[in-house]
């Protein structure tokens, strides 16, 4: 049984080799990486295949989990990853049709289209530091650590993806 | 807009309900190294329904040149060239068209330097600071470093002076600002839109 052993313990057993122990240390995590590369890719299926082949990956680079990181930033980090190269290989693809919200009011439906319309039209790093930060809600500590970066590049980065989201839904708004 | 609000725009367009038993999905997979072993290989190429259109128009396209230009070859061969003439057939690397061109607004400001031949696609504006800040998008099919090397020059001229310079895994930018108005900034971002289109993405106050 795993669910009584610590973090630590579990990614040392992992970097050992015990594939239970890592399957286990992505359970807590894997429902909001599948949240994240749903929101970046806008598929569920495509979310579920970027996410398993973040989940292989992580398993053969389990080794560079530096002593006393924590694995759930890591390992968002190279889900955005796959889903930066998923995107970047079907770029021949025309976007899809809006999935059908009935139940949605009209009003906050057309707010949702633009937003992922304008979303799609700033850059995939503005996208995912945008989708981190107020899809999943994460502190720009952790922003920080999933991205590489420092806490002030992370709050100033979200400021200007906000900024020059602001324009484009404007925009898009006096179009409809 | 406050933020609490963004949060809440956020998951109205973003939620995406995930398919059920994802992770016991990849856990019975990954814990059984015989299936682990055959799974698909990641660079699997899957193209849409739309690609495949692309696809075979794309084919088309191509077979139409060939027998027009089986059909020149044809004729210029039989057609009086003089025997000193030497042809040179040069050929480009297949590029992705552009996106359709949009017309730039009217009070965009007019010394800001336009990359030569390139095509706005995109026009967004933005009055809500008291200032007007447009977002403008042009497609070239020259090079990133092209584009950029010719935007490190041009911001340096007139009233344009370049604050910073960056080239990141997204793209290369230049922020620049007005001399004559320093609080009047903005960037410039360079990077690949489609093979062989690149994009120039502009922020500039108006």
């Amino acid at each position: 049984m795993w669910f009584d052993r610590g973090e630590a313990d579990l990614i040392e057993a992992a970097q050992a080799g015990d594939r239970t122990a890592f399957a286990e240390l992505l359970r807590p995590v894997y429902e909001t990486a599948l949240r994240l590369a749903g929101a970046l890719l806008q598929d569920a299926d495509e979310a579920e295949d970027a996410v398993q082949e973040a989940a292989f990956s992580a398993w053969r680079r389990i080794g560079n989990l530096r002593e006393g990181s924590s694995l759930r930033p890591w390992f968002f980090g190279i889900v955005a990853n796959r889903c930066r190269a998923v995107k970047r290989n079907k770029w021949w693809s025309i976007s899809r049709s809006e999935p059908p919200e009935a139940e949605a009011p009209a009003t906050d439906l057309a707010m949702s289209i633009d937003l992922r319309r304008a979303l799609r039209r700033i850059s995939y790093d503005e996208r995912l530091i945008l989708v981190l930060r107020y899809y999943l809600d994460m502190p720009y500590e952790e922003i920080a650590t999933t991205l590489g970066i420092s806490t002030k590049a992370a709050r100033t980065r979200v400021e200007r993806a906000i900024h020059r989201l602001r324009p484009i839904m404007q925009v898009q708004g006096a179009m409809a | 807009m406050d933020e609490r609000a963004v949060f809440d725009r956020f998951h109205d367009a973003l939620e995406l309900e995930p398919r059920p038993g994802a992770y016991e999905r990849f856990r019975a997979d990954f814990t059984n190294p015989s299936v682990a072993a055959n799974r698909r290989p990641v660079f699997q190429l899957r193209f849409s329904r739309m690609g495949l259109r692309v696809a075979a128009a794309l084919a088309v396209v191509a077979i139409a040149i060939a027998l027009v230009a089986g059909y020149v070859a044809t004729h210029r061969s039989t057609s009086q060239v003089p025997a000193t003439h030497t042809q040179t057939v040069t050929t480009s690397p297949a590029a992705h068209s552009m996106d359709p061109a949009v017309a730039l607004p009217r009070d965009f400001p007019k010394d800001f330097p336009v990359y030569p031949g390139a095509r706005p696609t995109f026009v967004g504006g933005d009055t809500s600071f008291g200032t007007t800040i447009f977002t403008i998008n042009w497609e070239t099919t020259d090079s990133i470093d092209q584009a950029y090397a010719w935007y490190q020059t041009s911001l340096g001229q007139g009233d344009w002076t370049i604050t910073s310079k960056t080239a990141g895994a997204d793209g290369d930018s230049i922020s620049f600002a007005r001399k004559s108005k320093s609080s009047c900034t903005g960037d410039v971002v360079i990077s690949q839109r489609y093979p062989g289109v690149t994009q120039i993405d502009v922020t500039v106050c108006g």
